[in-house]
């Protein structure tokens, strides 16, 4: 671990004691409870594609230690967090990206799945 | 004058309705559905828990037949959409097999009002998959859409 990614989990930390909360992280039958926090506003976009379908949903950025995430490694497509307001999040890969960017420190793509 | 093309579409949701609540003409599909008629399938990815089935008018075209006769054909879009596990989920067969029987249910029926036959039903016309292959990449979304295309004639 390097001295930036070392600071970088304290902040993380140090953020989530400030404005985090206790989410639910899954996947599959796997789950952990930890602190982590979302981005303040989400992104609202509308997709349509096909057959003239359309499909609005709202994307949101979750941050959280790397190491809280224990036996789960990394994020994966699917795992879900479940909010403190028992709001539902699926974690997805924007086209052409991945998933999750970070280190010690992670920023999550989802989406709200679940009222 | 009201939209022929909707009175179709309404009346393929009415009777896809009927069948849902056990009255006839006697059916049953795979999967247990509420038919909506819209004239666009509009839903929140968090609504979409649950499966939704739209029934859409999507267009017409007409056709001389004879000298005094036209032939006219009538789209009727039917859109299956529900969230998933992903694309090896069972969910994803079973939805699929809807998509199919609905089809092999409107191939050659009849409506009674307005009077017209399904003479096609299938894919819709850009599709080259069953299924929206975005939806389900980006969203673990499984969206289907089924066009049926009704003719009638007119004239004598």
């Amino acid at each position: 671990m390097t001295i930036f990614s070392d600071s970088e989990a304290r902040l993380g930390a140090v953020y989530a004691s400030a404005v985090g909360e206790t989410v639910g992280y899954s996947r599959g039958d796997t789950s952990a409870s930890l602190a982590a926090w979302r981005s303040p506003q989400p992104q609202a976009f509308g997709v349509d594609q096909g057959g003239g379908v359309l499909v609005e949903f709202e994307s949101w950025e979750w941050h959280l230690a790397a190491a809280d995430l224990g036996d789960l490694g990394v994020p994966a497509i699917a795992d879900r967090i479940t909010a403190a307001d028992g709001r539902v999040y699926e974690v997805v890969a924007p086209p052409g990206g991945q998933s999750y960017v970070g280190d010690a420190l992670l920023r999550i793509h989802t989406k709200h799945v679940e009222a | 004058m009201s939209s022929v093309t909707a009175q179709i579409a309404d009346a393929v949701a009415t009777e896809l309705t009927s069948i849902q609540a056990g009255e006839p003409p006697e059916h049953a599909f795979g999967l247990a559905f509420t038919p909506v008629r819209a004239w666009r399938p509009r839903y929140a990815l968090k609504d979409l828990a649950e499966l939704k089935v739209t029934v859409c008018p999507s267009a017409f075209n007409l056709q001389f037949a004879a000298r005094a006769r036209t032939q006219v054909e009538y789209g009727c879009e039917i859109a299956i959409q529900q969230k998933v596990e992903g694309g090896g989920d069972p969910a994803v067969d079973a939805l699929a097999g809807l998509a199919e029987e609905l089809a092999e249910y409107w191939i050659g029926r009849r409506l009674d009002s307005p009077d017209a036959v399904c003479v096609a039903a299938g894919l819709a016309p850009e599709s080259v998959r069953l299924f929206v292959p975005e939806h389900l990449d980006a969203e673990n979304l499984f969206t289907a859409v089924v066009a049926l295309t009704f003719r009638r004639w007119e004239g004598t």
